[in-house]
């Protein structure tokens, strides 16, 4: 009887041994579903946008994409084990800006965005948006300056958390401006989004998703101070103000981005980006990233690479000038 | 009002009553294992439900949402885990009823307030959605910090019989609480470079090992003879049904816990197990019965899951008015109301009225389907208890580091569930209660954000609690001096020298 | 007095002396922006100071509280050896399966973790342990598949040992 157990059980050992051997054997790539992981939690745009890719890209990939939350540490957790996967083409990951670009400014966060990554295709940016009520008496930014020149220290504004991305556009204005703002910080956009929302602070930040401000800007129920892009946003008709044009050298622009680990083949990484080119030019996911309020903005190859370092180099020097020192 | 009748008769086709109650089992399913959660479901599925139409669609991802709420009762009771945070409340009175072999009672009771709970929020959604969604939003962050001091006195009526082991247990809850990023400077507190907390403690990892694994160890102690052989109790077959007078006893218990779980539920930033905690404790205290509370109360188990299936529905309030999401689960399925074309906001209920009533009667008609799923699956739980525990314990505690892993994809919370474990086993063993543990620990992170919060705002004027005014009521005040009252009265209650 | 609780209250209050003397100046890993926020309250040592001093303050209690109770427990003392013996071994043996499951993937390492345990615990009929050992582990994989999608651990072991052999 004995004899019978370890029978039973070395055959089970080597059944599963050559059961996996089989099943990946080596065709053509991808021959197998694509992990990628998301350092962001669940639910957010960036999981609505990553689900809404993987929903049609198996028709121009041939395989599906497998969107794996891994969310947690500002973006470690996820980001590190990107770096630590191999690099075969089968994990990749969704990146977002503040992951790459400015947490690891902010602390150790154990991989280098420049080296450790290869983007290799911009889903789209949403940018962020200084927002206030609209029985706020500020009609536009200049105003909201000038009352914080007479009142320091009097108007409130939300953040997504100590040096995170909203932080920095306050820290910006008032270096820029020389006014002084009451900073709260709040748990995530969301949280922060609605203390603006019910009143509780006096402005806030938002993209053009969070809380339906799109249509609420448009709708009039919230005014629209300024924008965290490189140009006027033609969502809103080109009529509101960027940071940069008012004096004030902001910009944050929330990417999603495909990223790769380092190391990972070129051949492969082209295959991924044809698919997913193709993908945006489809009608069903152009329809869903409508719904969703924003619009695709495809964008790789070296102009890609080129705007990724730069974010980080921006972040970088705005982190060096305010005199911020990384601890460990 | 004929459109509105139009709408629904249009709306309930067989299909679609597939649809919510194939979401029904599949959320009931994902509920009852610890370790899935339904964020993780409902993510999962919603891509399927981009290419349905929204009336097939979203109300199968509702259904997820309203299962889950119920499955989580289930190893709550039966394992004394809970499926879901939302159901750490029903462990304390499940749980000892199902040791005393009324495993299949307490899984009814659960159902039928789940289902009556969520029918409650479900109405009040449908007809007042607006005007609470205003008035959650009167919530910024003094009356948040007020509704945390009134969670942590609740933890007064959990203490059991020691209380100075139960303020232990509330304390070290506060120290785990705080382990992790303070939002409020930046900082990195207590990680000791552990990246898996990084953040924060993973609520579901720490329940599994608070509860599940040291329940093995604990079970581990027993003599081999009593593990291998069949459970004395498995001539009951599980349990015997839920008699109607013990439902109808429970009646108050359930629609105070349906009131206080919709008005916590619409408020965006609490959680279902906030919600659930306070509704049991208020239960105790006005209860005929208190002295039965933690002993295997039926009425316990009514509140406490009435009250987490209540916030089901109304989770959606502050979702679908202003878009700002009430939960995790919340915030996916507003991606999916989104990827329908469904955007939340006034403009939802005026344009497109009939889509959203024929989804509101899916979801009303969601809850007798789930009483029935309910039903035929209870039994089949219940039963379970009488597979010998010689091969039940490990079964679970395979679920148990599966769960982990599957949380959130990672191998480290296994080993947080096990370190846990650890912690849950001596406690238990040394007498601590673990219930206020658990909710201090989920309480201090939103109470300490914002207490700062709120002195950011105020510039430093400590009585903003008492005096700040929402809406013309002093609501911060109010809920400040009803915590102190309470506390007041359960001081009163237990005379200080407690026999143990 | 109970023995138990005399030495976990001072356990506790040795343990918030070096939470609050070493863990905090240690463990709290602060950023720049203290200067931002006038006040003590709004430092990210002052709540983990307040709750530990309290904590020490209860854990005193708890001490004076046995020492006041005169009456003589007569329970039966709960570290019995055997008992507790078991559930170190149950333990352990979870701790060696969560680092098999990292090296040798889920399916390889959970019939021999739920053979081990269906052992120890008493039920030695391997008509039962076998099937048990075998079944359970591939439904739940297959389950979370299907339905999910969710990959349990593979196992770098194998990951590699595959790699060598595709080359």
């Amino acid at each position: 009887m004995y004899k019978s157990k370890v029978f039973i059980y070395l055959s089970t050992l080597v059944l599963a041994v050559l059961f996996t051997l089989v099943g990946s054997a080596d065709a053509k790539y991808p021959n197998k579903p694509i992990k990628v992981i998301l350092a962001t939690g669940a639910g957010g745009s960036h999981d609505m946008h990553c689900r809404a890719v993987a929903s049609v890209i198996h028709e121009h990939l041939g395989q599906p994409f497998l969107c794996t939350v891994r969310g947690g540490g500002g973006g470690k957790i996820g980001m590190t084990a990107l770096k630590r996967s191999k690099p075969d083409g089968y994990t990749i990951a969704l990146g977002s800006g503040s992951h790459f670009a400015i947490a690891p400014h902010a602390r150790n966060m154990g991989f280098d965005p420049k080296t450790d990554f290869i983007p290799f295709f911009q889903v789209n940016y949403a940018p962020f948006l200084l927002v206030v009520r609209s029985e706020k008496p500020w009609k536009n930014l200049q105003d909201l300056l000038d009352d914080a020149k007479k009142r320091p220290g009097k108007i409130s504004i939300s953040s997504n958390g100590a040096w995170g991305s909203s932080h920095l556009g306050i820290l910006q204005m008032m270096r820029a401006k020389n006014v002084k703002f009451k900073h709260v910080p709040f748990r995530g956009g969301g949280k922060a989004w609605q203390a603006m929302w019910g009143g509780h602070v006096d402005a806030g930040w938002a993209n053009v998703t969070t809380g339906g401000t799109l249509s609420r800007v448009k709708r009039g129920q919230l005014r629209l101070l300024a924008t965290a892009s490189e140009e006027r946003m033609k969502e809103f008709g080109k009529k509101y103000p960027t940071f940069r044009e008012l004096g004030v050298d902001y910009i944050y622009k929330s990417w999603r981005v495909f990223m790769a680990p380092k190391g990972t083949p070129n051949d492969r990484i082209e295959v991924l980006k044809t698919a997913l080119h193709k993908a945006s030019k489809s009608k069903t996911l152009k329809k869903l990233i409508k719904r969703f309020g924003e619009s695709l903005a495809p964008l790789s190859g070296p102009a890609l690479r080129k705007a990724y370092d730069s974010e980080i180099d921006f972040y970088g020097n705005l982190f060096k000038k305010m005199g911020y020192k990384k601890k460990k | 009002m004929e459109q509105i009748f139009d709408a629904i008769v249009q709306a309930i086709t067989l299909q679609a009553l597939g649809m919510v109650a194939l979401g029904v089992f599949a959320g009931i399913t994902v509920g009852a294992i610890p370790g899935l959660t339904s964020v993780m479901a409902i993510a999962v599925l919603v891509p399927f439900s981009f290419f349905m139409t929204p009336i097939n669609g979203i109300p199968f991802l509702l259904g997820i949402h309203k299962g889950a709420l119920f499955g989580g009762s289930i190893p709550a009771i039966l394992i004394n885990t809970p499926g879901t945070a939302a159901a750490a409340a029903t462990t304390l009175d499940g749980y000892p009823l199902a040791q005393k072999g009324e495993a299949k009672s307490a899984i009814q009771m659960a159902l039928y307030s789940s289902t009556l709970g969520d029918t409650f929020s479900d109405i009040v959604l449908i007809l007042a959605a607006f005007p609470l969604a205003a008035v959650a939003l009167l919530f910024g962050p003094t009356e948040f910090f007020a509704l945390m001091v009134l969670g942590l006195t609740i933890i007064s009526a959990v203490t059991g019989s020691s209380v100075l082991k139960g303020l232990l247990s509330m304390l070290i809850g506060i120290l785990i609480g705080l382990v992790g990023q303070d939002i409020i400077s930046g900082s990195e507190r207590f990680t000791f470079g552990i990246a898996n907390i990084a953040d924060s403690v993973g609520i579901v990892p720490m329940l599994i090992g608070l509860f599940a694994i040291s329940e093995v160890l604990i079970q581990s102690e027993k003599k081999i003879v009593e593990l291998a052989n069949p459970p004395e109790s498995s001539h009951l077959k599980g349990g015997r049904s839920l008699k109607w007078i013990e439902l109808f006893q429970a009646k108050w218990a359930i629609l105070r816990s349906s009131c206080i779980g919709t008005a916590i539920g619409a408020i965006p930033g609490t959680g279902a197990a906030i919600a659930t905690f306070i509704s049991y404790a208020l239960a105790k205290r006005s209860s005929k019965r208190p002295e039965e509370y933690g002993k295997g109360s039926y009425e316990g188990v009514a509140a406490a899951e009435a009250s987490n299936s209540a916030v089901a529905g109304a989770d959606l309030i502050p979702t679908l008015t202003f878009g700002i999401p009430g939960s995790a689960s919340a915030a996916i399925l507003m991606g999916a109301f989104m990827a329908q074309g469904l955007r939340p906001g006034p403009e939802l209920f005026e344009e497109q009225a009939s889509t959203m009533y024929g989804i509101f009667a899916l979801l009303l008609v969601g809850n007798p389907i789930m009483l029935l799923q309910g039903k035929l699956l209870t039994g089949l739980f219940a039963r379970l208890v009488t597979i010998r525990k010689s091969v039940l314990v490990p079964i679970i505690l395979l679920l148990c580091v599966v769960g982990g892993f599957i949380y959130q994809n990672n191998i480290e919370d296994v080993k947080l569930a096990l370190f846990f474990g650890i912690c849950g086993y001596g406690l238990r063993k040394l007498k601590f209660p673990l219930a206020p543990l658990v909710i201090a620990f989920i309480l201090t992170e939103t109470a300490e954000e914002s207490m700062k919060q709120a002195l950011l705002l105020s510039d430093g004027d400590y009585f903003v609690f008492l005096t700040k005014m929402a809406g013309g009521f002093p609501v911060s005040g109010f809920l400040i001096l009803l915590s102190v009252f309470l506390l007041g009265m359960a001081i009163w209650k237990k005379p200080w020298a407690e026999a143990e | 007095m109970n023995r138990k609780d005399l030495t976990v209250g001072i356990i506790f209050f040795l343990f918030s002396l070096i939470y609050f003397f070493y863990l905090i100046p240690t463990q709290i890993i602060s950023s720049f922006a203290q200067t931002e926020f006038a006040g003590r309250i709004f430092l990210p040592e002052t709540f983990p100071q307040i709750t530990i001093c309290i904590f020490g303050f209860v854990s005193l209690l708890l001490v004076a509280d046995t020492l006041r109770n005169k009456v003589e427990e007569k329970s039966t003392p709960s570290l019995n050896k055997r008992p507790f013996f078991q559930s170190v071994i149950v333990f352990l043996a979870s701790m060696v399966y969560v680092y098999l499951l990292e090296w040798l993937g889920f399916h390889l390492s959970s019939p021999f973790f739920l053979a081990f345990l269906i052992f120890f615990y008493g039920t030695r009929n391997w008509r039962i342990i076998v099937p048990v050992a075998l079944l359970v582990p591939i439904s739940i994989e297959r389950f979370f598949w299907i339905s999910f999608k969710v990959m349990l651990p593979e196992g770098e072991l194998i990951n590699q040992l595959l790699g060598y052999i595709k080359g």
